[in-house]
């Protein structure tokens, strides 16, 4: 009887513990998902805003039709690269938006440098655009890889590795800066007022 | 490192003690009453001759007649208890309560006459506008409203319940004096006591404190009767403790309440500054900010004490001195920025990543 009692504790409190980590890992592959697509969203702002930002300069920066064509490039590029893809294609992503990043913050040091741009004031706007924008990837990016992070740790620990396969838990792959180049962070002016 | 959805959890839970505290003080305020005024009643009722009963058969009575010479027993026949006090203040607490609270956004940001800013300002706006949206996705919450307090001296607060309902807000003074990564600090700051459910905590406590001060002065003023009393039997004198317990609750709930939201506010400013810091992934910007806005030194006159704990740091003048003070909303500035110094020094030592 005792026994019976006891296996019957045992038997609730496993049901207990497996439905709870069951629970928190789809919780967290949820947030990781939601985090991706928070980055999907601010890099479908950023491509639709370079057009716009290179166009506001064209006609000043004549002489520097290369960076702004590089600009171009890498834009559609990435566009090419994003359209369709998934958590899955990080790696592919991250490239492409990395020499984005790269390009963009080039154009900016650019921009910089002509003062019949900066006479104009509209220079303090495109750089705040420039700036927030990069930054809204950034910590959309940042928000992802906290997110993805806790989610692999949580697949690794008691006893959830035990559900992880229930969960159709996998590790999400982080959002790494993969090239020298890229880990250059764009160094844009921020004194403006 | 902690998740905030941790944190979130735990907040969510000191919100529900405190309130479920509340209702059990509002519930106490008019209960004592009534049973205070009910034992003074027993007290004063006149015992009366008891009617005396006899078993015809099992299970079933009947008046009966005392014998001849027999004492005829004495019993007390009092009102039955009727709870009114109970019933009328626990309404009319919940009833405050609940007003209080789904206005309690919009009060604070009429009382400071701040204005709005749309998403297509420009100037000293439109960064604001950017960073608390940038801000925003870094937390991973939904984009809060926007507004400027017209006032020269550098703060910020944050307010509201519930998402579709956050609000955060900055004086003039401070979009002018800080940077860009000194901004991105004070409203990362502020979004992490919105998402952390500070706000939420903290507004429900400011609420139930100033609702149980009103309440307490209320009944205060129906004045209780009592007295000292020539019988001194059983009922009266259980009737005077329960009074005597249920005036020093009323007296000093408020001062006990209004102690326990201060610890717990300061608590929590430490813990906004570190989610500040885990958002921007610089604490040295949120540093130099605060040190600006202690330079800065003056009070700023348009927010009230009332809300100070939604704020950066006190509006109050007298807070913003170096000594730890029981009664301040915020820790001591140099406290703060030590322990972010110290989260500095954690990120620069940990492998770069994310």
């Amino acid at each position: 009887m005792t026994a019976a009692i006891v296996i019957g504790v045992i038997a609730v409190i496993t049901v207990f513990i497996a439905i709870s980590s069951y629970n928190s890992l789809i919780n967290l592959k949820e947030q990781t998902n939601n985090s991706w697509k928070q980055i999907d969203v601010q890099l479908k702002r950023r491509h639709d805003l370079i057009p716009n930002l290179v166009e506001a300069v064209r006609g000043a920066m004549q002489f520097e039709r290369e960076t702004l064509e590089a600009v171009i490039a890498a834009r559609n590029k990435a566009v090419s690269v994003c359209t369709g893809a998934g958590p899955g294609n990080v790696a592919e992503i991250a490239a492409a938006e990395g020499a984005l990043s790269a390009a963009l913050s080039r154009f900016s040091a650019i921009v910089e440098a002509y003062p019949e741009l900066k006479a104009t004031g509209n220079v303090a706007q495109f750089q705040e655009e420039l700036t927030s924008t990069e930054n809204r990837v950034g910590f959309a990016r940042q928000a992802y890889n906290d997110t993805a992070t806790s989610y692999n740790v949580a697949q690794q620990q008691f006893p959830n590795v035990l559900f992880a396969g229930m969960a159709k838990a996998a590790p999400a792959t982080l959002w790494e800066i993969s090239e020298q180049a890229d880990r250059e962070v764009p160094k844009v002016n921020l004194s403006f007022k | 490192m902690a998740t905030f959805f941790e944190l979130q959890e735990k907040n969510r839970k000191k919100t529900t003690w405190v309130v479920a505290l509340f209702v059990a003080f509002f519930l106490w305020l008019g209960l004592g009453l009534d049973l205070a005024l009910y034992f003074k009643a027993r007290a004063h009722t006149r015992p009366v001759p008891a009617t005396v009963y006899r078993e015809t058969s099992p299970g079933s009575y009947q008046e009966a007649e005392l014998p001849p010479g027999a004492i005829r027993p004495y019993e007390k026949k009092s009102k039955p208890f009727r709870p009114v006090f109970t019933i009328v203040i626990g309404l009319l607490g919940a009833s405050l309560a609940w007003w209080e609270l789904s206005s309690a956004a919009t009060t604070v940001l009429k009382a400071v006459r701040a204005t709005p800013v749309d998403s297509d300002t420009k100037g000293p706006g439109r960064v604001f506008h950017n960073v608390v949206e940038e801000m925003s996705i870094a937390a991973g919450m939904p984009m809060p409203s926007v507004w400027i307090i017209p006032d020269r001296d550098p703060n910020a607060m944050a307010v509201g319940l519930k998402p579709g309902d956050f609000h955060v807000a900055a004086t003039e003074g401070l979009l002018l004096s800080l940077t860009r990564e000194e901004l991105q600090g004070v409203v990362a700051h502020e979004i992490a006591h919105i998402k952390n459910q500070d706000v939420r905590l903290m507004t429900t406590l400011t609420v139930l404190v100033g609702i149980s001060a009103l309440i307490a002065e209320f009944v205060a003023r129906c004045r209780y009767h009592g007295g000292s009393d020539r019988s001194g039997d059983d009922d009266s004198r259980i009737g005077s403790i329960i009074f005597v317990i249920w005036l020093l609750t009323v007296l000093l709930a408020p001062l006990a309440t209004r102690i326990m939201a201060l610890m717990v506010s300061k608590e929590r400013e430490y813990l906004a500054d570190a989610s500040a810091a885990q958002f921007t992934r610089n604490p040295q910007a949120l540093i130099s900010a605060l040190e600006k806005i202690s330079g800065a030194a003056g009070a700023t006159h348009s927010i009230s004490q009332a809300s100070a704990h939604l704020c950066i740091a006190s509006p109050t003048a007298a807070d913003l001195s170096e000594e730890e003070s029981l009664f301040s909303t915020h820790p001591p500035m140099s406290q703060r920025i030590a322990r972010l110094r110290l989260i500095g020094r954690g990120m620069a030592l940990a492998p770069s990543g994310g």
